[in-house]
């Protein structure tokens, strides 16, 4: 009875302890997350202050800022308002993208976004831009793709956007696989789709470097074997013929065991070091080859890694 | 520097040659201080020891003894007598065992007198000393001595003594009639005693000089000829030394010697031990 009686005592300490422990804790998190709701609305008050002032670029950096705090719809559209500011279409496109995606019966999109849709739509089109179709072989997902005329911070994932003529790389990256990197031109007037191929990023296998440690280990072992265990036993083959014979055979068994060690470990070492260079070479040294032809030049370029 | 690491290493591992013969010496706590012990034989393991000695026993005369011990660095027990059905009026001699020491050959002369026969006892065990079911191998011949195998027997036999050599084609089967060894004869060879692989002959040999014990290899077809094995040499060149056993790891020689200070005209002694 005074077990059970304990028992209750202490579970009600516990459950009243979590309770608390549940409540502050909800409590902990609301009020970040309020103060992220706080800092992001700041930084979007000072983006506006500054878009105000014509300071486009700082503006971005502002709305960007709280758009890492807070992913909003509407972040994502005041960048893209900024980019038409600044005439830089195609990021504005992005972002517009962006914000379109994101918005939702309790975020709708901004009253002004149409109009600013239409307005880039026009422009893209007076600039020329071209349809580039953006896509990624295999088709991973989380993968992200860089483009040259962006900035570093502004990835996008596979998709069709809209580029002026000229020549831009693209780099393609995703979790498991090794950047890709490929050049593109654009032409006016002619829309391009862009595959770009990735190949899984090499990991090196853990059996080489298992054979040769293992291998290590079996001859670290034949040495100690040797030196505690055959060597006693060579030592009782001396004096007479009677203590000869007499050990002999364990001599003979001892000495079995310590050259197995010893070929056994010598032979992981040797099977380690063979498959590093032979079979579990050619995973490490990734070779990409690729060829294109555009505007009557021919581009040929091997990439290999090491 | 690695060729010499791994001529070390394999240096470390290789077999090493038998260590060199020690010197001959007296099995003193087998030796009796009143009456002649000779004939011995040691077997493989080296934990018994098989002798003649004239010590009183169960019969009157020269009788087999046995001794005993652990290890083979022990030194041996107290001797007993190997009773069995050829304790007897007539002198026993010349003992051997099969590897397994289960099989007992032995010499004895008849109680009226004359030349001796070969004769095979068995015991149940190694731990008994009890053999029984004597069976006749050869009607006259002295100091048998078997290949490990057991088909091929080797033993003296005449005066003067010579040696004899006779095979057999089962363990159950007897003994072809024997051939004389020829290429040995000298003047009188006695109490040979064959390496188990029948490849070496270790015997005492009588000429102008005391009785001494020589060896000889065999070759494709006959043995070569006989030289003095050196190891079984005593202080004493007058001394007799004679009744060699070499043991089965073809190195080792238990013989006896009436070398003078021993305990009494006959004495077991163990070389190359």
């Amino acid at each position: 009875v005074q077990r059970s009686h304990a028992s209750g005592i202490w579970i009600s300490v516990v459950r009243s302890f979590d309770v608390r422990w549940f409540v502050v804790s909800c409590a902990l998190i609301m009020l970040q997350r309020a103060a992220r709701a706080d800092e992001a609305d700041e930084l979007v008050a000072k983006g506006q202050a500054l878009a105000e002032q014509g300071e486009w670029t700082q503006a971005i950096d502002r709305f960007k800022a709280a758009d890492a705090a807070r992913p909003t719809a509407k972040h994502a559209c005041l960048i893209g308002l900024a980019y038409t500011r600044r005439e830089l279409w195609p990021q504005a496109e992005l972002f517009f993208a962006r914000c379109r995606n994101r918005a939702t019966a309790a975020e709708p999109l901004p009253t002004w976004y149409a109009g600013a849709m239409a307005e880039l739509q026009g422009k893209l089109a007076d600039a020329g831009a071209v349809a580039v179709a953006l896509a990624i072989d295999p088709p991973v997902a989380n993968a992200r793709i860089t483009l040259s005329s962006f900035a570093a911070d502004e990835q996008l994932e596979a998709q069709t956007i809209h580029l002026a003529p000229g020549r831009y790389v693209v780099i393609a990256e995703a979790p498991d696989f090794q950047p890709a990197r490929r050049e593109i031109v654009v032409v006016a007037g002619q829309p391009q789709n862009v595959m770009i191929h990735l190949d899984r990023r090499f990991r090196p296998s853990r059996v080489p470097p298992g054979l040769v440690i293992g291998g290590a280990a079996a001859l670290a072992g034949a040495l100690a074997f040797d030196a505690f265990v055959l060597q006693p036993a060579r030592d009782a083959l001396a004096g007479t013929n009677a203590a000869y014979d007499a050990n002999l055979d364990a001599f003979r068994t001892k000495r079995a065991v310590t050259i197995g060690m010893f070929a056994g470990g010598a032979a992981l070492v040797l099977a380690g070091v063979a498959l590093r260079f032979t079979v579990y070479r050619h995973r490490e040294a990734s070779i990409q080859a690729s060829a294109g032809v555009r505007d009557g030049a021919a581009l040929f370029a091997v990439e290999w890694r090491r | 520097m690695k060729v010499l690491a791994f001529v070390l290493c394999a240096g470390c591992v290789s077999e090493p040659a038998r260590p060199a013969c020690t010197a001959a010496r007296a099995l003193a706590e087998l030796n009796d201080p009143d009456n002649d012990d000779q004939d011995p034989w040691l077997s493989p393991d080296r934990t018994e020891l098989v002798f003649a000695s004239k010590r009183p026993g169960l019969a009157p005369g020269e009788q087999l003894w046995h001794a005993v011990r652990a290890t083979y660095d022990a030194p041996f027990g107290a001797p007993a007598q190997l009773a069995g059905d050829f304790v007897t009026a007539g002198d026993v001699r010349g003992a051997t065992m099969s590897d397994d020491g289960l099989i007992l050959y032995y010499a004895k002369e008849p109680a009226t007198g004359g030349p001796p026969a070969i004769y095979a006892a068995t015991r149940a065990d190694r731990t008994s000393d009890h053999f029984d079911a004597s069976r006749l191998l050869v009607d006259e011949g002295d100091h048998p001595s078997l290949t490990a195998n057991g088909l091929v027997m080797y033993f003296a036999a005449g005066s003067p003594s010579h040696l004899f050599r006779t095979t057999r084609a089962s363990l159950d089967a007897p003994f072809a009639p024997a051939t004389r060894l020829d290429e040995l004869v000298v003047d009188e060879e006695l109490q040979p005693s064959i390496s188990a692989d029948d490849s070496t002959l270790v015997f005492a040999q009588a000429d102008t000089g005391p009785t001494h014990i020589v060896r000889s290899r065999r070759g494709a077809a006959v043995f070569g000829p006989a030289v003095p094995v050196v190891e079984t040499q005593l202080p004493d060149p007058a001394a007799t030394v004679e009744r060699p056993s070499l043991h089965r790891d073809g190195v080792t020689i238990v013989f006896s010697s009436d070398i003078t200070g021993g305990s009494a005209a006959e004495d077991l002694f163990i070389t190359c031990e």
